[in-house]
């Protein structure tokens, strides 16, 4: 079992919980969904903005150690917080990734059971069949992150493969700085107007009898670019590392660079 | 002034080019060129900021809307295609095949051919099955004395078939995107009761010239054989164990998955996804019977995915015969959730089995990474087609493509020719991405079948593939061939079956009913 597993189980269980308690007082849980959640979302949602603007300048280091190790060996303190914050950003990536893992299966087990219904059972499901893309979706979303950690973001390699580990670096650097970042920035500030207009009315679908939860699957897309941003400074730190002649702490199994080739 | 704003989205796709050879991960290459070509756009006054806030919907609309269920059946084909290579049944096509074949001249080159043609209508992913079929079959046909450069021409070529033979993940993304462009190019004809091109139109569409290159290979390996013996020797007969129950059982498995999933497509009686979702479904029982990853397979775990398949296939079966789609009533629904009863259990347990043995945990993530790697793609290059379409590049292509001389048939071919060259650096998934929705409305506009148009391109897609010294299919085998093999016998083995590729396109090209009489006969 990995940590993300686990980090499935317990995101099953909290469903389960919420669903549990909503039948036990009668629909109480859901009254207050349809009456708070849009506010409290709000809330949330400007929180985590100041959050996010607090750790903004985090992002600037990797850049600083690598520009630093041009001149001089960068000092100790920042090759101490590049290590650590390259570590804690692949944990948790890792974890989320590793739970999203499942949803391949979810997806094939949930389309042959809608094909099933619908073709000998002649019954089609709305909301089943809906969860199929919510599945897809979120699936290639949440597993970006791990993805680029494990090199799995198709990269041009004819000339890359030929370069010197820290022309690698440079590339992977400037990569971040000048393309990764840049488009998470975009996502994030474009999201706000169309995440936040999805949570006002909380969007569901056009179907009547569809998932009433559009709003969270548009929220995916933020979310998304929120881990790009840490699993790129994580990169650029990897890089700044090689830059400044440390060694990269070994990453756990599964990180090789390869081409899946379809 | 003029100049700059004429020369800019020209710039623009040099630039995207250059950057991307760079080497950093193509979707963020894309979408960084886009914003500092926005930027540039901003400052000359030639592009209007409000136009970067479509960028979340464009994602949403773009991959994960109800509307665009078609793009889940790429995990779901994934997904099959990893499940298939860990129950090893290439391994076993191989051997099979080698062993019926072997005993002729050039036989091991055409039973290459053969396996390639199979794994690409149940796998169809090139990358592997180039790497599978160089470590199995490349020793072999060396040790026997084959020519290396024709013994890697063929493995080579076999491999990328899976681009172009469907289901194909290379279909139906292109399926997609030439769909919406084909939606598009209508709209602006003011069509308004608009023909649709789709994903099962274009598996038609791709079936025949498929085969014709099958067919084309293997009459290569013939000729071969006859004109050089000595480049394709036979094997003694003594030497081979040619057991036709063995090669039936190697047989039986792939082509089941290959007709049920084909047929159900092409019969229009599943869309593609469905028939993914049971393909996939399907491998994974067939992985969960042989106890894919461990050594050893008990008998009672056999015997009870067994049965799970077999109720599964009667489930089916009963729903194609008797059409209980209509009411069903008591007996008979009893029956089928009895059978659904039991396929469930026998699938919950190769899950079981799987999951014990790691099988499941590799394919899962796996499918996750390929299915990232896509999407994150197309999520770059919708960034970038807004952005250039904007900075007025679909004029500017329009202007120049209807200037081509030759009407119609000029600009497709500039079009292909370019798209050819962009294969040596680019994947089939940015070329997809990028180009099709600029080019691709404007062709339509000038009266181009799109299924004709979009078998064209996959065609030329594949062939990029395997030209030197660039095709990705040729780095693959380079990466699994023995260092013994120079690397100019594999390009010199390339260059006769890129030579029938560019023989089949043009043919594709001049006789269009190869690939639109199909889809018409099918679908009307």
């Amino acid at each position: 079992m990995r940590a993300g597993d686990w980090l499935l189980i317990a995101l099953m269980a909290a469903t389960a919980a919420i669903l549990f308690a909503d039948r036990l007082s009668g629909g109480a849980v859901q009254a207050w969904i349809a009456s708070d959640l849009s506010g409290t979302g709000r809330d949330i949602g400007v929180f985590l903005g100041w959050v996010g603007w607090g750790m903004t300048p985090l992002v600037v280091f990797p850049l600083l150690a690598a520009v630093w190790s041009v001149i001089r060996v960068p000092p100790a303190l920042l090759i101490a917080g590049l290590v650590r914050t390259n570590a804690v950003i692949d944990v948790i990536n890792r974890a989320i990734g590793d739970a999203a893992r499942w949803l391949a299966l979810a997806l094939v087990l949930v389309t042959s059971l809608v094909v099933v219904q619908r073709y000998v059972f002649g019954v089609s499901i709305t909301k089943l069949q809906e969860s199929i893309i919510y599945f897809h979706a979120l699936l290639f979303l949440l597993s970006s992150a791990v993805t680029l950690l494990a090199g799995g973001h198709v990269r041009v390699d004819i000339f890359y493969s030929r370069l010197s580990d820290k022309a690698k670096g440079w590339t992977d650097i400037a990569g971040v700085y000048l393309a990764l970042l840049p488009m998470c920035w975009l996502i994030l500030d474009t999201s706000r107007s169309y995440v936040g207009g999805a949570w006002r009315i909380m969007e569901r679908s056009r179907e009547s009898d569809g998932l009433p939860l559009v709003f969270l699957l548009k929220t995916a897309i933020p979310v998304f670019a929120v881990m790009m941003i840490a699993q790129g400074v994580s990169m650029a730190a990897k890089a700044a590392l090689t830059l400044a002649d440390r060694s990269v702490p070994e990453q756990p199994a599964g990180n090789v660079q390869r081409r899946e080739g379809l | 002034m003029d100049i700059i704003l004429i020369a800019l989205p020209f710039a623009m796709f040099l630039i995207a080019v250059a950057a991307l050879l760079r080497g950093f991960p193509v979707a963020f290459t894309l979408a960084g060129v886009a914003i500092v070509f926005a930027l540039i756009g901003l400052a000359l006054g030639a592009f209007d900021p409000l136009h970067l806030g479509a960028f979340p919907q464009r994602i949403y609309g773009n991959i994960m809307e109800m509307d665009k269920s078609i793009l889940v059946a790429v995990p779901l084909f994934v997904f099959m295609g990893v499940m298939l290579e860990k129950s090893r049944v290439a391994e076993e096509l191989l051997e099979a095949m080698g062993a019926l074949f072997g005993s002729l001249r050039g036989g091991l080159g055409i039973s290459v051919v053969i396996v390639g043609a199979l794994l690409a209508a149940s796998t169809g992913i090139v990358g592997a099955t180039v790497v599978t079929m160089g470590l199995l079959s490349l020793p072999t046909m060396l040790r026997r004395g084959y020519d290396p450069a024709l013994a890697a021409g063929s493995i080579a070529a076999s491999g990328t078939l899976g681009q172009i033979i469907p289901p194909s993940i290379v279909l139906i993304l292109l399926g997609d995107q030439l769909g919406s462009a084909y939606a598009r190019a209508q709209r602006e004809q003011g069509i308004f009761a608009p023909d649709i091109l789709t994903v099962g139109d274009l598996f038609a569409g791709a079936l025949v010239p498929g085969l014709l290159l099958v067919g084309a290979y293997i009459v290569y390996q013939i000729v071969i054989a006859i004109i050089r013996p000595d480049a394709s020797p036979a094997i003694p007969k003594e030497e081979l164990d040619a057991d036709i129950f063995k090669a039936l059982r190697a047989l039986v498995p792939p082509l089941g998955l290959i007709i049920a999933v084909l047929g159900s497509i092409l019969s229009g009686l599943a869309t593609p996804t469905e028939a993914a979702g049971v393909g996939a479904l399907g491998a994974t029982l067939l992985a969960g019977f042989r106890n894919a990853g461990a050594p050893s397979n008990p008998a009672a775990g056999r015997w009870l995915v067994t049965v799970g398949a077999v109720s599964l296939l009667a489930l089916i079966a009963a729903a194609a015969i008797l059409s209980l789609r209509t009411g069903v009533d008591g007996g008979a629904r009893l029956l089928a959730l009895g059978l659904g009863a039991l396929a469930a259990t026998g699938t919950l347990w190769a899950l079981v089995r799987l999951f014990r043995t790691g099988v499941l945990d590799e394919v899962m993530t796996q499918t996750a990474r390929i299915s990232s790697m896509v999407f994150v793609i197309l999520i770059g290059a919708s960034l970038f087609a807004l952005v250039f379409r904007e900075l007025g590049g679909d004029g500017s292509v329009r202007t120049m493509l209807e200037a081509v001389p030759g009407g119609v048939f000029g600009a497709v071919l500039v079009v292909m020719a370019i798209m050819f060259v962009l294969g040596f650096f680019l994947d089939f998934i940015e070329i997809t991405f990028v180009v099709v929705p600029i080019v691709a409305p404007i062709l339509f506009l000038m009266g181009v079948d799109p299924i004709w148009l979009g078998v064209l391109m996959a065609l030329n897609l594949q062939t990029s593939f395997l030209t030197p010294p660039f095709g990705f299919a040729l780095f693959y085998l380079r990466g699994v061939a023995p260092p013994s093999l120079p690397t100019g016998a594999i390009y010199r083995g390339a260059i006769p079956f890129v030579i029938i590729q560019l023989f089949a396109i043009a043919l594709v090209a001049t006789l269009p009913w190869l690939a639109t009489a199909l889809p018409r006969m099918l679908y009307g």
